[in-house]
């Protein structure tokens, strides 16, 4: 069966969050549901830089399980 | 020194931020400040050797979220506000010679999330109007830093173009029910003179009324207003789209051609904004490998554009170069 995402013209039914404007705690929910791992960084100056990457599959487990 | 400027004429806020003057131009690769800091190199803005994205405070900001206070006075005219919001520099790779089109899928996917997670977490604050995701690519459209980077500002009041395209949108739906992005993707998939590419979630064309010789306009087939709205596969889809975009931009000509991509997603500003619709723009310069398009007297003086080219061959030249999908 050919993948319904390659055929044109194929509309395939999707669910997604509630559209509404950001609220506050959003980021972090999205950040969870989309397993991404945030490391936030001051440097000296003041400014911030976020690094940004794909939890793996354990730490996604560990994260529920409330261990870290 | 910043500060906005209200032009009453025009009915927009102009942004003055004179330290920008100063910022970095062009280092060597080995005084890149995106790269990661080397050892017995010189420091950068990044503090490890790996990442996946990296989202960083702009060194030079036009917004920030503590502005300074305007160092003129406003009129009744002509007011002045400080210069409230945010510009944020987002690396995509620790590779300096690399591209959208050359970075592994995985970057390009998380690039995604990044803009969504960063639209939710500065949107949320009630001061910002506007996200805006964006890439400035090559020295032909000015960029000062050659390392693979976007951009995004959220601003505190929705500016011309956005604010333009939801009065649009709007209007449209309040005449005919409809989202006008809905009906362009269908009026447009019907045709398929302008189409570049198409799946079942996204569609890539050259605009029917498109100002730029290669203009693409990439648009979600479902009704959705903001990046965070995508499900999971409908940012996968995205992400192997902007590839194609950037693949097909770079076989065209035969070498890395330069471009603007902006990232046109619902304002944040708590209006409705129903007819508003998630679409991405390109824009490069080039109308041929050889000669850019300019914005001279009518484009910049009377903002009507001029096109040397027709979009339907446009398209066609873009058919034949665009990778097929992986």
């Amino acid at each position: 069966m050919s993948d319904p995402a390659k055929v044109p013209g194929t509309t395939v039914s999707t669910t997604s969050p509630t559209p509404h404007p950001p609220a506050p705690g959003d980021g972090a929910r999205y950040a969870s549901d989309r397993r991404l791992r945030i490391d936030v960084v001051t440097i000296p100056d003041g400014r911030q830089i976020r690094y940004l990457s794909r939890q793996t599959p354990a730490e996604t487990r560990s994260t529920r399980n409330g261990d870290v | 020194m910043s500060e906005r400027r209200w032009n009453p004429v025009l009915g927009e806020w102009t942004i003055t931020a004179t330290h920008r003057q100063d910022r970095t131009f062009l280092p060597p690769p080995d005084f890149c400040p995106l790269c990661p800091t080397r050892r017995g190199g010189p420091l950068t803005e990044i503090d490890r050797p790996d990442f996946g994205v990296a989202v960083l405070d702009n060194r030079f900001p036009s917004l920030a979220l503590d502005p300074p206070a305007p160092a003129i006075d406003g009129t009744l005219l002509t007011p002045v506000e400080p210069s409230i919001g945010a510009c944020e520099v987002i690396v995509y790779t620790p590779e300096h010679d690399a591209s959208m089109a050359t970075i592994p899928f995985e970057r390009v996917r998380l690039l995604v999330d990044t803009w969504a997670v960063r639209t939710l977490e500065l949107g949320a604050d009630e001061r910002i109007a506007h996200v805006f995701p964006f890439e400035n690519r090559g020295q032909a459209i000015g960029v000062t830093l050659d390392h693979p980077h976007g951009q995004l500002y959220a601003y505190p009041t929705i500016p011309a173009i956005p604010a333009a395209e939801a009065q649009r949108g709007a209007a449209h739906m309040a005449r005919t029910g409809r989202c006008l992005w809905c009906d362009l993707v269908e009026q447009e998939c019907g045709d398929g003179r302008r189409i570049v590419f198409e799946d079942a979630y996204w569609v890539a064309g050259v605009p029917f009324f498109a100002r730029w010789p290669f203009e693409i306009h990439l648009t979600s087939r479902r009704h959705v207003g903001w990046l965070y709205e995508l499900t999971p596969t409908e940012a996968d889809r995205l992400a192997a789209a902007l590839q194609r975009v950037a693949r097909a931009y770079d076989a065209l000509f035969g070498f890395v051609l330069p471009y603007i991509m902006a990232v046109h997603q619902r304002p944040v500003d708590g209006g409705a904004h129903a007819g508003y619709h998630l679409h991405v723009e390109f824009y490069p310069p080039n109308r041929t490998a050889t000669k850019l398009k300019y914005l001279a007297g009518s484009e910049a003086g009377a903002g009507a554009f001029i096109n040397d080219t027709l979009p339907e061959e446009s398209a066609a030249r873009l058919r034949e170069v665009v990778p097929t999908d992986r």
